[in-house]
């Protein structure tokens, strides 16, 4: 199991708390003197379609930090089955590679888990018009989570 | 934001180098304290086991580096980690609670209208449960359970 790679999840989500509540204090406190009379680049309107997106912006983010340990992993512990740095494999792959590597099973509930991720990442992604059931950034990262356990340190 | 890069704060008027190290050293103290309650807590349950101790430094302004105790158990169903996140000015200790591999959470509230401990879900609800430890067994035993 690899609590480095959980910590790289962990740090998105400090990240997206960060964004979240900064982006609400200031929604919340704009008519204060000295809040929304000291911005002068972005307009209430702007700041609450922020506040809106602000998660699934964050799901994006935290997806391309699971693609990228995966990558990350196959390259410091299975270089020969490392992908090249001008491959764009889909995200698929990349687990299938992984999981190859590592011998590992996936159980159907946690494959399940880690298709709706991946298919509500793809439809922010790409706008899709197919509505797609949204998944919380801690159901996410609870799904990412639970694969990313299931792999050793990365080599140093 | 300074020629820098760096982004400059401005300085609290109202407080002192002198009470920014009297809080800091009061909060060091609430840390510890609390360390040891969960600690003494953990030990009374069956299979749970205290498995790392560690102090970590972090930075905070305006307190400067300090180091707080980071605590590490497992239980039967997952480990779980005790992590102080900040002491801010506004008068809120505030100490994450989260489980492995999942990183489902609780932030623990300090002294929030008198309450000693104040726990608030990821949602931003408040628990109404006095901190105790039957309080804090059940709070962990739930992160555990909501991916099984």
């Amino acid at each position: 199991m690899s609590d480095k790679y959980l910590y790289r999840l962990r740090q998105v989500r400090k990240e997206y708390d960060a964004a979240r509540e900064a982006v609400a204090f200031v929604l919340k406190n704009w008519y204060q003197p000295g809040i929304g009379d000291r911005i002068d680049t972005v307009t209430l309107s702007t700041l609450e379609e922020t506040a809106r997106h602000v998660e699934r912006t964050y799901f994006i983010r935290l997806y391309a930090e699971f693609e990228g340990i995966l990558k990350d992993h196959l390259v410091s512990n299975h270089p020969a089955r490392a992908f090249a740095p001008e491959e764009r494999p889909r995200i698929d792959e990349v687990i299938t590679r992984v999981v190859q590597a590592e011998g590992l099973t996936i159980n159907p509930r946690l494959r399940v888990r880690l298709d709706r991720a991946r298919d509500y990442r793809n439809s922010i992604a790409h706008s899709r018009r197919v509505p797609v059931p949204p998944v919380s950034i801690q159901d996410g990262i609870a799904a990412l989570g639970k694969m990313l356990d299931m792999l050793p340190d990365p080599r140093d | 934001m300074s020629a820098s890069g760096a982004f400059s704060l401005d300085l609290p008027q109202d407080v002192t180098a002198e009470e920014a190290v009297a809080i800091r050293t009061e909060w060091q103290r609430v840390l510890h304290q609390l360390v040891d309650q969960i600690r003494s807590w953990v030990e009374l349950e069956e299979g749970w086991k205290i498995t790392d101790l560690h102090q970590a430094e972090i930075f905070e302004y305006p307190f400067g580096v300090y180091s707080v105790p980071i605590l590490t158990f497992k239980t039967p169903e997952g480990r779980v980690i005790v992590e102080p996140a900040a002491r801010n000015l506004g008068g809120k200790g505030v100490v994450e609670m989260y489980v492995l591999p999942t990183l489902r959470r609780v932030k623990m509230l300090h002294n929030i209208a008198g309450v000693e401990w104040q726990i608030l879900t990821d949602s931003g609800i408040s628990l109404r449960q006095p901190w105790s430890r039957e309080t804090f067994v059940q709070v962990v035993s739930d992160m555990l359970a909501a991916d099984l």
